[in-house]
């Protein structure tokens, strides 16, 4: 028999896990050693296996996704992060990316444990659909990847632009300039299409279906919108006029914090959000 | 074949393997890879053209037409189309604006869960057309009942300020003792027991609100704030007189018999419905504008138009010499690789 508390015991332990991969990673920024970078590496990795085991069973317990109030949401953005580290690290063999990814992660999960843990076990009557599955998952996930181009945005922007880094030996450490430029637009361009997809496309569908309206000037719908803006001018920008280097950087990294803005909107703003 | 490379990312190579070999090899690395080849033959070998994903060129195209249609039908959905609210309890009929037919609302019910909170709400609606009764649907959140472009959400609920499901009277005596609470229907006589008297509660008023002599209940309120039952009072059959009876914390004692005193003790609600009717004649266009650009982004992002030009030379039966070079919308790192992981199969004269 599983304890109602026993994901939230899984999630203090991937909690403590990026803790120290956190730690470590910021270690091997000042101090450049092997033993110190497969440490935070292995913590990440470890990590992401209770944090999985988590949102599984707190999916069970509760008899529906892991979508439905504000740390769930967090939790499920923080392990797209780690999932996108994975994939990055799998791909281009350089887990010194995770000096980035790893803060970003742990801020998402900080966030995530100051937030009420309660089991909502009886959702409202509008989200009993499975365009909750669809809306939710693909917006969390889209938003983990810009949470990654968000952290590869500042490693881009110090390796870049602070001598100390460019010119010194930490510079070694650093992935080049180019493979960060191409991971932030990797992580943005496949952000941008399930964002576009769950957040804005099934979230349009699915408020016409359960209110009557595919939109509503909701406070979360109009953030979402500008945010979809704001990656659209990025992508654009990049396209059109070889926007690449510091200005898609600072472009990612003001993605992201408007990103952060319109989530904890929720606590402020209100809407047919609120109960998110 | 110096065209070829001269070309950035050409690769050049040898085969141990005759021309037609080699050939035999490319098209079939290429095709496992989805590409669609064409070869043309040379007079020293082949050429060879290999593409796939050409569609991604259309992404950008699809995209930025499906905004275009999904804005356009929200523009329509805005000009000409609306949305009104309505409420509606048991036996209302409510009107489809300008649509020519009513919904009639047969009953309405609260699902509740154990710990009582509230799991699902359900209206059962019957569509009138010229008196006839058309079919019957019961409607929940994210199940709407749609008829003739016009669509009937569940958008909320509330008590019913004119009727109630079960009215508990409480009965003084002159003394103000409680002697005894009776149950009360709406339109059903109910008797006082040890006493002559009955009565039948014939109106109700959720928000009690006395102007003049006018009787009416307050609509600004979703609560009970001061709810009154009025009643008819009868002493062996025949009727005594009428009167309101209320709860006495807001209302006062009142002795509407000479020996006995009534007071509203409780009230269980009935609900009606809310509904949120709408008529939206750019939905089909939205609809179209957001499977339009779900398509265009899917390929823009996930689709890369890959193609590849490969010649082969022959040297001799067991040698060839391959150049190769190729271009790609997007994704370079891993087209490079791609590339590269094919030359090297030609030039260990295998496939696998």
């Amino acid at each position: 028999m599983i304890s109602s508390s026993a994901d939230v015991a899984f999630f203090w332990v991937a909690f403590w896990l990026y803790f120290v991969s956190f730690l470590c990673f910021s270690l091997y920024l000042a101090f450049e050693n092997r033993l110190v970078i497969t440490i935070g590496t292995a913590a990440m990795l470890i990590g992401f296996v209770p944090q999985t085991v988590a949102i599984l069973l707190r999916w069970q317990l509760s008899g529906h996704p892991p979508f439905t109030n504000m740390f769930e949401y967090m939790t499920v953005m923080s392990w797209m992060a780690v999932a996108c580290f994975i994939f990055v690290l799998v791909r281009f063999k350089k887990p010194i990316v995770g000096s980035f990814i790893a803060p970003v992660t742990f801020i998402l999960i900080v966030c995530a444990s100051l937030l009420p843990k309660d089991i909502n076990q009886q959702l409202v009557p509008a989200l009993q659909n499975y365009w909750l599955y669809i809306h939710v998952s693909l917006a969390a996930i889209g938003e983990g990847a810009f949470a990654v181009a968000f952290g590869v945005s500042i490693m881009y922007l110090i390796r870049k632009n602070i001598r100390i880094v460019a010119e010194g030996p930490i510079a070694k450490r650093f992935p080049s300039e180019q493979l960060l430029d191409e991971i932030n637009y990797k992580a943005i361009s496949i952000g941008f299409p399930l964002f576009t997809v769950g957040a804005l496309f099934a979230g349009a569908i699915w408020a016409n279906r359960a209110w009557g309206t595919f939109w509503g000037w909701d406070p979360k719908e109009v953030g979402s919108l500008i945010i979809w803006i704001f990656y659209v001018v990025y992508l654009h920008a990049r396209y059109q006029r070889g926007w690449k280097g510091n200005k898609a950087a600072i472009m990612s990294i003001i993605g992201f914090i408007m990103v952060l803005l319109s989530f904890f909107g929720n606590l402020f703003l209100g809407g047919e959000h609120a109960y998110s | 074949m110096s065209e070829i490379a001269g070309v950035q990312n050409a690769r050049t190579g040898l085969s141990p393997a005759s021309a037609e070999q080699t050939l035999r090899t490319v098209r079939e690395l290429l095709a496992r890879k989805f590409y669609a080849v064409h070869v043309k033959r040379e007079d020293d070998g082949y050429v060879l053209f290999a593409a796939r994903w050409g569609i991604s060129r259309l992404g950008s195209f699809l995209t930025h037409s499906g905004l275009v249609i999904a804005v356009s039908g929200g523009l329509i959905a805005s000009l000409l189309g609306y949305s009104v609210f309505r409420w509606g309890g048991s036996g209302d009929r409510i009107e489809a604006p300008d649509g020519g037919f009513h919904v009639r609302v047969e009953k309405f019910e609260i699902e509740s869960n154990e710990a009582g909170q509230v799991k699902d709400y359900l209206s059962t609606l019957t569509v009138l057309e010229d008196g006839d009764s058309l079919f019957t649907k019961v409607i929940e959140v994210n199940h709407p009942l749609r008829y003739r472009g016009f669509s009937f959400y569940q958008s909320s609920y509330r008590p019913d300020d004119r009727d109630f499901e079960e009215a508990v009277i409480g009965v003084r005596d002159t003394s103000g003792n409680m002697i005894t609470m009776v149950q009360a229907r709406m339109g059903e006589m109910s008797a006082i027991p040890e006493t002559p008297y009955t009565f039948e509660p014939v109106d109700f008023a959720g928000n009690f609100v006395m102007r003049g002599t006018e009787v009416f209940s307050d609509q600004r309120f979703n609560e009970f704030r001061n709810p009154a039952v009025k009643v008819s009072l009868f002493e062996n059959d025949s009727l005594l007189r009428d009167g309101w009876i209320f709860k006495p914390q807001l209302a006062g004692f009142h002795p509407l018999l000479d020996d006995y005193g009534l007071e509203l003790v409780d009230v269980a609600p009935t609900h009606e419905t809310g509904l949120r009717i709408t008529w939206n004649p750019g939905a089909p266009l939205i609809w179209v504008g957001l499977i339009v650009m779900t398509i265009g982004v899917c390929i823009t992002f996930f689709l890369s138009h890959r193609r590849i030009w490969v010649v082969v030379q022959r040297r001799s039966d067991q040698e060839s010499h391959v150049a190769m070079c190729g271009a790609t919308n997007r994704d370079r790192e891993m087209f490079e690789k791609q590339l590269g992981q094919i030359m090297e199969k030609i030039e260990k004269g295998g496939t696998s």
